[in-house]
């Protein structure tokens, strides 16, 4: 029985095509994982960071003191 | 001994003095009645942290002894001589094991008394055990209902739900019928939304008005001990007794407070401020009906309604940055012990650590914002005497959901009054507590809050507002 080359039916034209597609999906960026899970402390550091943040926002005359309670 | 039916578990602290005048019971019957009671039933809830019934009892001897010569006058020397309560498990009691709700202080004891177990000791009052509490009053903050070291605190109007916290304990005692009264604390919410959740009334007094000397810090411009009870007028009566000056507390304002109904502003004088945003669009969907009714009640007192919302200032960056930083101080040796694992929510044990990271100038700015909101809700209130909105926009969650995920649905765009818990605690604000009705069989309520040391017109409006209903007095299903 005669075996089929099947080396012999790729056209040189079908080769570089073969070789740019291959290329092109080695610089597509695999699908995204899911990010890993934030730890609790890391979200508590998140809050804190998301709450200085708006408080930098918030405009305080420069005579404004701390809201403290000190006798002397 | 008098065997005690419900009509004594739910009387008010007036009715429970006329049945110790007319001798119909005696102050060692309503220790033995309402201790056996809290030890049988408060376990049912997660409701307490220590018994003290025995201890109750010895005492309540020498009190029947003070009473005697007092019946003939036809009143008690004191409006809370023999009268049982239970006390949030952050105050200490001399040789008893005060736990802060937190296991890593299971076994902690103080040779001393706090101040407001000091007073009510001497008004003749009868401490009958510590009421439970969500671990370190919740410090920064806590996921689960679960976060206390006696599990969570159960709903008296359904144990699947939620009571509340951080005093959870004291919410759940009242509401059940275990205690008369009990005390508790805010440092932001902790009194008003278990009282909201378990349909009780309760005070929030006005910053440094009572005493905090051996409560457990949390937050130390912030922390407030109140009372729940059945009544606005109870919590009067038991303000009047727990407030004063103390030196032993640098935060005490050095006032006393008087309950005085008897000169009350007319409700046609007073103004109330409200918002119509918090009783039409911010409610859950079921509780806007009691919302709204009870919105057309308080109309009704014949006050002058007058719609406001509060200066937009961050509140919830501002008093969230002050408890962390005030809490990780305050634990700090917890913290750097490694013990603070042994904690029961993991939000919280990563609030507190985080809490020791956060720069001293944010601590600053945000105490420094803290004065401007004050100063701008201040001047609000030359337009209103008192401000009123739901309490909790929701009744008590079920008692296994993660109690910081937020409604999915679109939020309003008018604020509102929404933010009155973090504002008025930020403010020092007195606030009250008072059930308004139900959404799917559980309760709900309003609060009413004002000036700093304006209690007594708190209390009026809280007076009228429960001649003309009877939330308060309603009582949970199966307790009887």
């Amino acid at each position: 029985m005669k075996r089929e080359n099947s080396r012999s039916r790729i056209t040189r034209r079908a080769a570089a095509g073969a070789l740019l597609a291959t290329t092109a999906a080695a610089q597509t960026p695999p699908p995204a994982q899911p990010a890993p899970p934030v730890s609790d402390l890391d979200a508590a550091r998140q809050q804190n960071q998301r709450a200085a943040g708006t408080l930098a926002k918030a405009p305080v005359p420069i005579e404004t003191e701390p809201a403290f309670h000190f006798t002397a | 001994m008098a065997e005690l039916g419900s009509d004594v578990f739910f009387a008010s602290i007036g009715e429970l003095d006329r049945m110790l005048v007319a001798k119909e019971v005696t102050a060692v019957d309503l220790a033995r009645g309402f201790g056996r009671r809290l030890e049988t039933l408060g376990p049912r809830y997660n409701a307490l942290a220590l018994p003290l019934t025995e201890r109750a009892i010895r005492h309540a001897k020498s009190v029947d002894a003070d009473i005697d010569p007092w019946r003939k006058r036809g009143r008690l020397h004191a409006p809370l001589q023999g009268i049982p309560y239970g006390a949030k498990d952050l105050l200490s009691v001399a040789g008893q094991i005060t736990a802060w709700g937190a296991q890593p202080y299971a076994a902690q004891v103080f040779d001393y008394d706090a101040t407001v177990i000091g007073k009510l000791e001497n008004a003749g009052s009868l401490l009958l055990g510590k009421l439970a509490m969500v671990e370190l009053a919740g410090g920064p903050g806590y996921r689960y209902a679960s976060a206390s070291a006696t599990g969570p605190g159960r709903n008296p109007w359904d144990r699947t739900r939620w009571s509340g916290g951080s005093s959870s304990g004291s919410a759940i005692a009242v509401a059940a019928g275990l205690v008369p009264f009990a005390i508790g604390s805010e440092t932001s919410g902790s009194i008003l939304t278990p009282a909201a959740f378990c349909g009780v009334t309760a005070l929030r007094p006005t910053y440094g008005l009572v005493s905090r000397y051996g409560a457990m810090p949390l937050s130390w411009t912030l922390d407030k001990l109140g009372p729940f009870c059945r009544s606005a007028e109870d919590c009067g009566i038991v303000l009047e007794v727990i407030a004063g000056s103390d030196r032993r507390d640098p935060g005490s304002a050095g006032k006393s407070f008087y309950y005085t109904p008897q000169y009350a502003r007319k409700m046609s004088d007073l103004r109330i401020g409200y918002a119509p945003a918090d009783f039409n669009e911010w409610p859950d969907e079921a509780a806007r009906p009691a919302f709204q009714q009870a919105l057309e009640v308080m109309r009704g007192l014949g006050a002058t309604m007058v719609e406001t919302r509060l200066p937009d200032f961050p509140y919830g960056p501002m008093i969230g940055t002050i408890i962390s930083v005030d809490a990780a101080s305050v634990f700090e040796p917890l913290i750097s012990s490694g013990k603070v694992d042994q904690l029961a929510d993991q939000k919280q044990i990563a609030g507190l650590k985080a809490g020791l990271e956060i720069p001293a100038h944010v601590y600053l700015k945000a105490m420094r914002v803290r004065r401007l909101a004050r100063d701008a809700i201040f001047k609000l209130f030359t337009d209103v005497d008192v401000l009123l909105t739901p309490a909790r926009m929701a009744p008590a969650p079920k008692i296994d959901e993660p109690l910081d995920q937020r409604p999915d649905r679109p939020r309003p765009k008018d604020a509102g009054l929404t933010a009155l818990i973090p504002a008025g605690n930020l403010a020092g604000l007195p606030a009250l507590a008072l059930p308004c009705g139900f959404a799917a069989n559980l309760p709900v309520g309003l609060q009413l809050a004002g000036v700093p040391f304006s209690e007594n017109t708190l209390l009026a409006i809280g007076k009228e507002f429960q001649s003309r209903t009877d939330w308060h007095k309603r009582r949970p299903p199966g307790v009887e």
